[in-house]
């Protein structure tokens, strides 16, 4: 084989393989694509009965890796949401519209940032006194599927509370499931000529030619790697059911209830998308509920059911369908205190071999690590194949984060870069949650761009800002606060 | 890629960032063979004439060679804007480059002149013929054919051959 038909092999077809396969084959790189399943998806696509069931309650973020790189591929996939009404907590005191956390959490708005060393219940305690701290750390299970949110690195925890609750506006469900999401992807990386190997397994000893991209479990990824590679996730309890009736139900019932370090969330996806259930009419019900290492299926699931007897009642009495199960390590990676992103196991690791996953050193939330890692896995594969094919040691250079906004502010119209400097990477994190040092905005009319670069000690962020507006206009829509709602969905 | 063309030319700055994204690994190595050190000057420079200039493009399926032709001649102006060491002093020296660990490229792409750089890297790293080279380059066949014979031999017998 010649060298410039040397393929890019991808190992896993989930989010990350495909989108790995969709980079690298735009990146003009014949793709080989291995999914040891029947069917691609992973754990986007619920089960082979009813695939466009979700694997429990799944949400996207507009501000996000996956929305924003759809966009920018231009692969359409509909959604539904916001959802601005139905939500209902469940604490002590029953099942009521959630006014009072509302107020009690109005406080937490001021706070931008969290530590890395701090356990977040310890730092939440501090900030905000024992209550909102208490309620803080059981609504973080919405976010982590985690038994003990509070347990977790203060900063990690933050980002999230913050980007879902005080953007709630912000969040989309697929319609249709995210089986259509993997549909969409999976028929771009047809077109473009990405052949797609299924009932393929890929073991040690059938590990293809590098430049390769693992895309598959941290767990699955150490066996074909045969190196040690794991993150902490959390155990996750999962109840699906699809009932016959609907009887005046709430949309989503957050059962805080205080026996529980964290958070049972109930959703009734047939409220925000009406196909949720692949159009075949009835009422969809999921929900999560993160366990301890030694609770088991019955348990975690009863202690689910509780909440749906309060929040949902007569849902026995209508039960078409019904699973249960306990998930681990599905959701996502979670950063114990004293680490980030940047601790998780690395996406180059050596010899041309590449890392994507949920659980890689990349920035975002759940499937989003597994957008950020994916472009970036499959980007150094394309350099390491160009290296190969062509005569490798041509020197290079990089397109640094700072002179892309350059170029950007000397095309686009009535642009200006503005550069200031700050103590450590830390003190700005959330700016590149969607991508590593880098990302670009659109809000009323007016482009932005921020870059991140480390600078002795510290580190510089160069921000852009460019609009089609008049000055006065623009100047006006600059000034506009981000307005952000309460929680509420 | 054709897609993402015509949405930067319509202005759209997803589209424009994605574009740089994509052709950053090419122009990065075409623009430092030629221009070495200040290869990232000439990237930086491609990239703001290629989206300028990207309206007047007609034919977005000639993107690629139409962004070459931009590369080309940024890194040629930014290597001659340096004249720290002329043209003329260059010395046509043998220098046997290692092609497995490949370290000596750059060495020997610095003891050739910026044109003569352009010609090796439009010839083999981005694998035109003569023929492209000499309509690239607004230069006659025979001085790509000489030049090449030239840097063959200073390369000795490492190069791919033709
Ligand atoms: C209950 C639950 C709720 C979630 N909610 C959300 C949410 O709201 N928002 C969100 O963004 N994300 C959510 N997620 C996370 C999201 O589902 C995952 O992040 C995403 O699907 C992971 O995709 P992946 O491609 O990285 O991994 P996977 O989907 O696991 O894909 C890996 C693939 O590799 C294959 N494979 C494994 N070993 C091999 C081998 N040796 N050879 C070949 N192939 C192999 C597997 O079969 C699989 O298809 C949720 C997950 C769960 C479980």
């Amino acid at each position: 084989m010649s060298e410039s038909e040397r393929p890019i092999h991808v190992v896993g077809g989930g989010i990350a393989g495909l989108v790995a396969a969709i980079t690298a084959a735009e990146g003009g790189a014949p793709v080989v694509l291995h999914e040891a399943g029947g069917r691609l998806g992973g754990r986007a696509v619920g089960s082979a009965e009813r695939p466009w069931v979700n694997l429990g309650p799944h949400v996207v973020f507009t501000d996000g890796a996956l929305v924003r790189w759809l966009r920018q591929q231009r692969i359409d996939v509909s959604m539904r949401g916001p959802m601005v009404r139905g939500l209902r907590m469940l604490d002590d005191r029953g099942t009521q519209f959630p006014i009072r956390q509302a107020v009690q959490l109005l406080p937490t708005v001021l706070r931008r940032e969290a530590p890395v060393d701090e356990t977040f219940g310890a730092w939440a305690g501090n900030a905000f006194g024992e209550a909102t701290a208490d309620l803080l750390c059981r609504l973080g299970g919405l976010i982590t599927y985690h038994h003990d949110p509070g347990a977790l690195s203060a900063r990690f925890m933050w980002e999230r509370y913050r980007r879902s609750f005080l953007s709630a506006d912000r969040v989309r469900w697929i319609s249709g499931g995210w089986l259509s999401l993997v549909d969409a992807l999976a028929a771009r990386a047809r077109t473009l000529g990405v052949h797609i190997e299924l009932d393929d397994r890929v073991m040690p000893q059938t590990l293809p030619d590098a430049p390769t991209v693992i895309a598959t479990k941290l767990s699955a990824a150490a066996r074909v790697l045969d190196r040690g590679l794991s993150w902490p996730g959390a155990r996750t309890a999962l109840l699906d059911v699809a009932t016959t009736s609907d009887r005046g139900w709430p949309a989503v019932i957050a059962d805080v209830r205080s026996d529980l370090a964290t958070c049972c969330m109930i959703e009734r996806e047939t409220a925000v998308d009406p196909d949720a259930l692949g159009g075949k009419g009835g009422h969809l019900i999921q929900a999560q509920l993160g366990v301890a290492p030694d609770v088991g299926v019955a348990e975690g699931v009863a202690r689910i059911e509780d909440g749906l007897d309060v929040g949902f009642p007569g849902w026995r009495d209508a039960i078409g369908w019904r699973r249960a199960q306990i998930v681990v390590d599905a959701t996502g990676a979670v950063d114990p205190p004293g680490t980030t992103w940047r601790d998780r196991p690395s996406v180059v690791q050596g010899d041309d071999l590449f890392l994507a996953g949920d659980a890689v050193a990349a920035p975002g939330f759940l499937s989003e690590v597994s957008v950020n890692s994916a472009v970036d896995a499959a980007r150094r594969a394309l350099n390491a194949r160009r290296g190969r094919a062509f005569a490798p040691g041509w020197p290079t250079v990089e397109l640094t984060p700072e002179r892309r906004l350059a170029v950007l502010a000397a095309v686009l119209p009535a642009a200006s870069l503005n550069t200031t400097t700050a103590a450590s990477a830390d003190d700005v994190e959330p700016v590149d949650e969607t991508g590593p040092g880098y990302r670009v905005e659109q809000r009323a009319g007016v482009t932005t761009a921020t870059s991140i670069t480390a600078d002795d000690g510290g580190v510089r962020i160069t921000r852009l800002a460019s609009s089609r507006l008049p000055g006065i206009a623009r100047a006006a829509v600059e000034r506009l606060p981000v307005w952000r709602r309460p929680f509420r969905r | 890629m054709e897609d993402q063309v015509r949405a930067a030319q319509g202005g759209d700055p997803f589209a424009m960032d994605a574009l740089l994204t994509e052709l950053a690994p090419w122009v990065g190595r075409l623009c430092s063979s030629i221009a070495l050190d200040k290869g990232d000057d000439a990237m930086q420079e491609t990239f703001i004439s290629v989206l300028k200039n990207l309206p007047t493009l007609r034919e977005p399926a000639a993107f690629r060679g139409w962004v070459r032709r931009i590369a080309v001649r940024e890194a040629l102006r930014a290597a001659t804007g340096d004249r720290a060491v002329a043209v003329a002093d260059i010395p046509e020296v043998a220098v046997v480059p290692d092609f497995e660990t490949a370290v000596d490229i750059r060495d020997t792409l610095t003891k050739l002149s910026p044109s003569r750089r352009a010609v090796l890297v439009l010839r083999y790293l981005e694998d035109l013929s003569e023929h492209e080279v000499a309509e690239l380059l607004g230069t006659p066949e025979g001085t790509v054919k000489s030049g090449l014979h030239r840097a063959r031999e200073s390369f000795r017998e490492q190069w791919r051959e033709a």
